[in-house]
């Protein structure tokens, strides 16, 4: 293993694993929240 | 010893009090005490013993101060318990208000 | 190499299966629910959770690295393992507040203190980076394995992180968390026993402690019998300044949650204790236990060290404790001490596979991907993300020697920043999720500037650690005071819900009237 990706692998994966973790809650909450209003309308019609 | 309270009602034990900020000092000096008394008692040094004992009084001391009042939140936050449990498995759900 | 008689081997093969099989035993209550597999039912007296945040807290490496900073700084060594200290305000403040909210995970808990978008982002973010942590740690505990076992028997040093890892899991993936503390209750017993017997009959080796005093004072190093043996305010070896801010950082940080990263462990332990009351004791004792043990190790390394006082590799003094057991017991006892070994490793390869899945399951699969999902497939998924950790943990170990240094170094950086806003969410009712989300955020990019790339351009010097820290802090803060103030509070009625089930410490005022006025309080 040479040297940059030794540093590339060691310093981003706990980063990249976080920031997975941010994507997912984020898409989650869009799909929740989106859903949530769109039965909101359907409801004052 | 009225400076300390050892009764409380439970709207009183959820506040912040007098008792929890010497509970919250007497603590870390509790575990210096216990660490640096230990290792010095096992190199068999008076001194170590002398340390030692004063962290087994800090912890006595601190136990004596705060657990009376633990014991009336922890008491009064049980029969709450319920209820809150509850309201998380809904809330993972997503089925609490938004 | 150590050559190992019938009945060391009799020892080593009966205690793995007492080990196993007692945590299998609760295979029944593991599978009943997300709350048995992750908190055993949120019901056990603080002594059991208690045992648990001891045996978790010794692990394979840990006899090393305590060796290590005591044979180089005698008894002012033990000042390194004081970080363990957060526990001490934290069992009276943010354990009581935390165990009030009920959540599974910290991540979770980020949806009870904040609000809205931010609030989940800090949800998922914490959940993925938690995933990654445990898995780490399992990969650099199972090496440590590996190397002593290597060190013992001469394995190629994957196969003792592999096999005790996989006998592990197979508790840990019938019973869960229930496996986790019924193990780790009888591993800490076995554990500190042979803490015990192993540090005396090296001091015993050594000639015993008058003895170890005297051989101190003859070779002129003294000094180290003196925890407080400072170097000066400022420069050499041990530093007024570094002790000061050490200390700060472990024992204010229990103000906070997870300003330290053993907090994220701890938490599932207090969640499990079935009080308020017993989650307080639970870690207050376990912590005590743990800093007491340090300071028996203490004394033994320095019987250690008047044995062999001129090694100069640190890989050679950190084996100190290990020699004197493996030096010094006799046949018959070896097998009692590697036996030992396994239960102080396996028992912290339990908690963090248990700790992994909990992050996986309930926050990023049952919040955020299966929200109906019932008990049995909770457990289920439960399981597969064990399963997913220990095959992780295996690939991690494999490439740990390589990765380790800039690893640990991007771990350091990330935690050191977020210091401060650990405590600020818990004593700060202002202190909102945009603003916890910048604090992580500003810290990736400021502590790569100042640990690395300002310093490598001559822009600032290279600093020491606990400097770092404080430059850390201040420029953290210059980006989440302002977000703090210039995005809304957290809204009110979500604000007065958690007060009144938590009731933190701190400035509430605000939150703490408006519950007043709807008579909740």
């Amino acid at each position: 293993m040479n040297e940059g990706l030794k540093m590339l692998m060691g310093m981003s994966l706990a980063y990249v694993t976080s920031f997975a973790g941010l994507i997912l809650a984020w898409y989650a909450y869009r799909k929740r929240i989106r859903g949530r209003s769109g039965d909101k309308k359907e409801d004052d019609r | 010893m009225a400076f300390i309270r050892r009764q409380w009602t439970p709207r009183e034990a959820d506040e912040w009090t007098r008792e929890d900020w010497i509970a919250i000092v007497l603590s870390p000096f509790a575990y210096a005490a216990l660490m640096v008394g230990t290792a010095l008692s096992v190199m068999l040094m008076p001194v170590g013993y002398v340390i030692l004992a004063a962290g087994v009084v800090l912890t006595l001391v601190m136990h004596w101060v705060i657990n009376p009042k633990l014991s009336t939140v922890s008491d009064e936050y049980e029969k709450k318990q319920k209820a809150y449990l509850e309201e998380l498995e809904r809330q993972v759900k997503w089925e609490d208000e938004p | 190499m150590v050559v190992l008689s019938f009945l060391d081997w009799f020892w080593i093969v009966a205690f793995l299966l007492l080990m196993v099989g007692s945590g299998i035993l609760f295979y029944r209550l593991g599978k009943r629910s997300e709350a048995d597999f992750f908190l055993a039912g949120r019901g056990l007296p603080w002594w059991l959770p208690a045992s648990s945040v001891y045996a978790t807290h010794t692990a394979t490496d840990t006899p090393m690295w305590v060796s290590g900073v005591i044979y180089k700084h005698g008894l002012a060594g033990l000042w390194y393992t004081f970080f363990s200290a957060w526990c001490a305000i934290s069992a009276f403040v943010s354990a009581r507040i935390f165990r009030r909210s009920l959540a599974y995970t910290q991540a979770e808990w980020q949806t009870l203190r904040f609000g809205g978008l931010p609030s989940h982002l800090l949800r998922g973010w914490t959940a993925g980076w938690q995933v990654f942590m445990n898995m780490f740690i399992l990969g650099w505990v199972g090496i440590a394995m590996g190397k002593i076992c290597h060190y013992l028997f001469g394995w190629h040093p994957f196969v003792g992180l592999m096999v005790f890892s996989a006998a592990c899991a197979v508790y840990v993936l019938a019973a869960g968390y229930w496996g986790v503390v019924m193990a780790d209750f009888q591993q800490g017993i076995i554990a500190f026993v042979a803490i015990l017997i192993v540090s005396f009959w090296g001091i015993a080796a050594a000639g015993g402690p008058a003895a170890i005093v005297t051989k101190l004072e003859a070779l002129g190093q003294a000094h180290r019998l003196n925890p407080f043996a400072f170097t000066g305010w400022f420069g050499g070896d041990f530093p007024i300044a570094w002790f000061l801010t050490m200390v700060v950082i472990a024992v204010i940080g229990g103000f906070g949650m997870g300003t330290s990263i053993d907090w994220y462990a701890e938490a599932q332990r207090i969640q499990s204790a079935r009080s308020v009351k017993d989650a307080a004791w639970c870690i207050w004792s376990g912590t005590a236990l743990v800093l007491m043990r340090n300071a028996i190790w203490g004394a033994a390394v320095l019987g250690f060290f008047v044995l062999y006082p001129d090694l100069t590799e640190v890989k050679d003094y950190e084996m100190a404790w290990f020699r004197l057991g493996f030096d010094n017991l006799p046949a018959g006892m070896l097998g009692f001490f590697f036996a030992a070994i396994v239960a102080i490793h396996i028992s912290t390869i339990s908690t963090h596979l248990n700790l992994g899945a909990v992050y996986m399951t309930r926050d990023l699969y049952h919040h955020y991907l299966r929200p109906e999902a019932d008990e049995r497939q909770l457990v289920w998924v439960g399981r597969l993300s064990t399963l997913l950790l220990l095959l992780g943990s295996f690939v991690f170990g494999s490439i740990m020697e390589n990765i380790t240094e800039w690893l640990i170094f991007a771990l350091w950086i990330m935690a050191a920043g977020v210091w401060l806003p650990n405590i600020l969410q818990v004593v700060w009712w202002r202190f909102n999720g945009w603003a916890y989300l910048a604090s992580w955020i500003a810290n990736l990019v400021l502590s790569w500037l100042v640990v690395w790339v300002l310093p490598a351009f001559g822009v600032i010097p290279a600093l020491q650690d606990y400097q770092q820290f404080w430059l850390l802090m201040v420029l953290g803060a210059l980006v989440y005071v302002p977000v703090t103030f210039l995005t809304k509070p957290e809204d009110m009625k979500h604000l007065v819900k958690y007060y009144v089930m938590s009731r933190p410490i701190g400035w509430w005022g605000p939150v703490r009237r408006e519950a007043e006025k709807l008579g909740l309080l």
